[in-house]
């Protein structure tokens, strides 16, 4: 049996919600992910959608044949530790070693009692020969500099999303846009944390305010912890001074303005939406913080060369930010890779 | 002087306020504030919907964030008497709290820690800071420069912090001298210092004295190892001779103008407030006031925060009861997903648009 076939295995069995992993699965997303159980399933439906066995099979590079591999996991979306695990283990790694962010460990737990032939749950040992890990710059980083010279390292670093919007008020482009805020419940690295338009800010908040409300009626947004709550409120400080005004709905938050500066969002759905003159704004707004960039969601192909010239980042239509191939890249920006020796 | 912010210095002066007064007061200040502030004024309209408050609870507050990106002051901070950074922020962008004269802060901060800090006339002070000169915009050292001004009397240097270091050593020598007998000495510092000094001489064991005093204050920022408060104030027990009491934790931050300082009772340890400052827990969702008991986030309406913003929305969860309030944890602000770096980016475009 190939791994390929161990892995679209366990994914067949993760769809079934009522298989042993399907439902161990779905309730380690609950939880890992402060997501509610709705919001679970519709993420694990879009995340398993990708593991076909023609994407699969574009994956066995081989390139890390026969090595172990340690994996160091920072806190994401939680089904993000799948395709870390699934990943190296189809470019041919003999076993893996992975260490979960401490705060989602139940997502691991239950691959790794489906992979105990290849998969330990603990921090790298010094005898993995490759090392990927996910995390800040700075995390990263210490990672790297902390391994033995002959271990090869790939690192990924945090990132965000943002949203280009040409002025279109058409119901679907705008549900689309507010499907990407919504996904996670914005707390992905490829969630949109503000969104750039040339149209008018205030009409598209409006209107995105609604799609939300709608989409919660779905896909309700889990109950912010206090913490949230909090961070929510010192960012709506920090753009009242901008100039901002909010609109509330249920489970949502969009603040629309004019501005030359991009605004970070808390997540939990909450959202600003920057009016610019023109669609040559996306570039120059973007310039400053390119290299962090993982995804720019367009609400039209026009939009597509509108972002600076040295941006990685995966350009996609709106609706598509959460969704990227299997074979990705998830991210295109170059990972970190080992220090010169 | 305007008379609004005279009629403020005479009440912490006279350390009385009636409750009613202390309303009217705040809802004055906010008042005035309102038309000199243009970020405050944005935030009443955008969040407050522009209401004239009645009550203090009511008044808009500032997040603390805000400082971070904006000038909150009624003034050109050009010309002010001295500004204020918060240290250690992610990003290494600060928060700036500009003040267009100093008396209502040090009338404010002696007044306060006479009642509640420092009673007696006089102390021999042993301050794990460097003075005001080493960081000008350090409130902490600004304020324990003035405690030396006003309370210091004894035969050394106060200040043990030189060049950004802790001359750990000499406090050590300090501190090993007979210190029993008047003054009583009084310890004060960032809980990081403490932390630095127990650590290089984890073995000392001296006796201050039952009027001693021991003042931590603050976090520990991500330098050096962390304690709980409860771990930190038992070590400073035993290091230093002196009863629970005697440590006596602080409360204050750069946004604001006041303190508050711990007591302890039966109950444990509760902040206590000087009559022209409030503290409140709020629900975070729509910043009203919660009952005794219940966690949220920190509001302090503080009179003699007369040059930005008489009311604060902290990063503080905490609870209150009749007894005062208690400190639960800092909200990061980051969110949960720990793009701290790449979200800073973002900030400080925030930072540039102002």
């Amino acid at each position: 049996m190939s791994v390929l076939t161990d892995i679209f295995s366990w994914i067949e069995q993760a769809r079934d919600p009522t298989s042993e992993i399907g439902h161990s699965l779905r309730g380690a997303i609950v939880i890992d992910g402060g997501l509610t159980p709705a919001m679970s399933d519709w993420t694990l439906s879009r995340c398993l959608g990708r593991y076909t066995v023609a994407a699969m099979e574009r994956l066995e590079i081989a390139d890390l044949a026969g090595l172990r591999v340690g994996i160091v996991l920072a806190r994401s979306v939680p089904v993000a530790p799948i395709r870390a695990i699934f990943l190296p283990l189809l470019r041919g790694a003999a076993a893996v070693d992975v260490r979960p962010s401490s705060t989602q460990v139940r997502v691991v737990e239950v691959i790794a009692k489906s992979f105990r032939n290849v998969m330990r749950v603990k921090w790298p040992e010094r005898r993995c020969e490759y090392v990927i890990a996910y995390g800040g710059d700075d995390t990263i980083t210490a990672i790297r500099d902390a391994l033995p010279p002959a271990t090869e390292f790939e690192g990924h670093g945090h990132g965000f999303g943002v949203g280009l919007h040409g002025g279109e008020l058409t119901p679907s482009v705008v549900r689309a846009l507010a499907e990407d805020v919504a996904a996670f419940d914005q707390f992905g690295c490829l969630s949109p944390q503000c969104v750039l338009t040339s149209g008018d800010p205030a009409a598209l908040a409006k209107v995105l305010c609604e799609q939300l409300e709608e989409i919660d009626a779905k896909l309700p947004r889990a109950p912010l912890p206090t913490e949230q709550a909090a961070a929510i409120a010192q960012w709506r400080g920090r753009l009242a001074v901008r100039g901002a005004r909010f609109l509330s709905g249920r489970n949502a938050l969009v603040a629309h303005l004019t501005s030359s500066h991009l605004a970070d969002s808390p997540g939990g759905r909450c959202v600003a939406v920057i009016g610019v003159p023109s669609p040559d704004e996306f570039s120059v707004m973007l310039q400053p913080v390119s290299r962090h960039l993982s995804c720019v969601g367009v609400s039209s192909e026009r939009l597509m060369k509108c972002i600076p010239p040295d941006c990685r980042a995966r350009l996609v239509p709106v609706g598509e930010m959460q969704d990227p191939p299997l074979d990705g890249p998830e991210d295109p920006r170059p990972p970190m890779s080992a220090r010169p020796r | 002087m305007v008379d609004l912010h005279r009629r403020i210095l005479d009440l912490i002066r006279n350390g009385e306020l009636p409750a009613d007064h202390f309303d009217e007061m705040a809802c004055a200040l906010f008042d005035w504030q309102r038309k000199r502030n243009l970020p405050l004024s944005k935030i009443s309209e955008a969040l407050y919907e522009g209401v004239t408050p009645t009550r203090a609870d009511d008044i808009p507050a500032v997040p603390t964030d805000v400082f971070k990106v904006d000038w909150v002051c009624t003034f050109d901070h050009a010309q002010a008497a001295r500004v204020f950074l918060t240290s250690g922020t992610t990003a290494d962008v600060h928060g700036r709290h500009a003040l267009g004269d100093l008396s209502h802060y040090t009338e404010s901060l002696i007044a306060g820690a006479s009642c509640q800090l420092l009673p007696a006339s006089q102390y021999r002070i042993i301050a794990l800071t460097g003075d005001e000169r080493e960081s000008p915009n350090s409130s902490l050292g600004f304020m324990l420069s003035r405690f030396v001004d006003h309370w210091h009397n004894g035969a050394w240097d106060p200040f043990f912090v030189k060049n950004g270091r802790l001359e750990a050593d000499r406090m050590e020598r300090v501190i090993s001298t007979p210190l029993l007998g008047e003054p009583p000495v009084a310890l004060l510092g960032p809980s990081f210092g403490f932390v630095h000094f127990l650590e290089a001489y984890p073995e000392v064991r001296v006796n201050l004295g039952a009027k001693a005093v021991i003042m931590p204050t603050g976090g520990f920022k991500g330098r050096s190892r962390e304690l709980s408060p409860e771990d930190l104030y038992e070590r400073l027990c035993l290091a230093f001779g002196v009863e629970d009491h005697q440590i006596i934790g602080e409360y204050g931050m750069t946004e604001l103008s006041s303190q508050a300082y711990e007591s302890v009772g039966p109950d444990g340890r509760w902040y206590r407030v000087p009559p022209w400052m409030r503290v409140t827990a709020v629900d975070p969702d729509n910043i009203k006031p919660l009952p005794h008991g219940q966690v949220g986030l920190l509001r302090v309406v503080d009179l003699a925060n007369v040059w930005s913003s008489v009311a604060i929305l902290t990063s503080d969860l905490g609870v209150t009861s009749p007894r005062g309030f208690r400190v639960l944890g800092r909200v990061s602000g980051a969110t949960p997903r720990g793009c701290a770096r790449a979200l800073d980016a973002l900030l400080l475009g925030d930072v540039g648009s102002n």
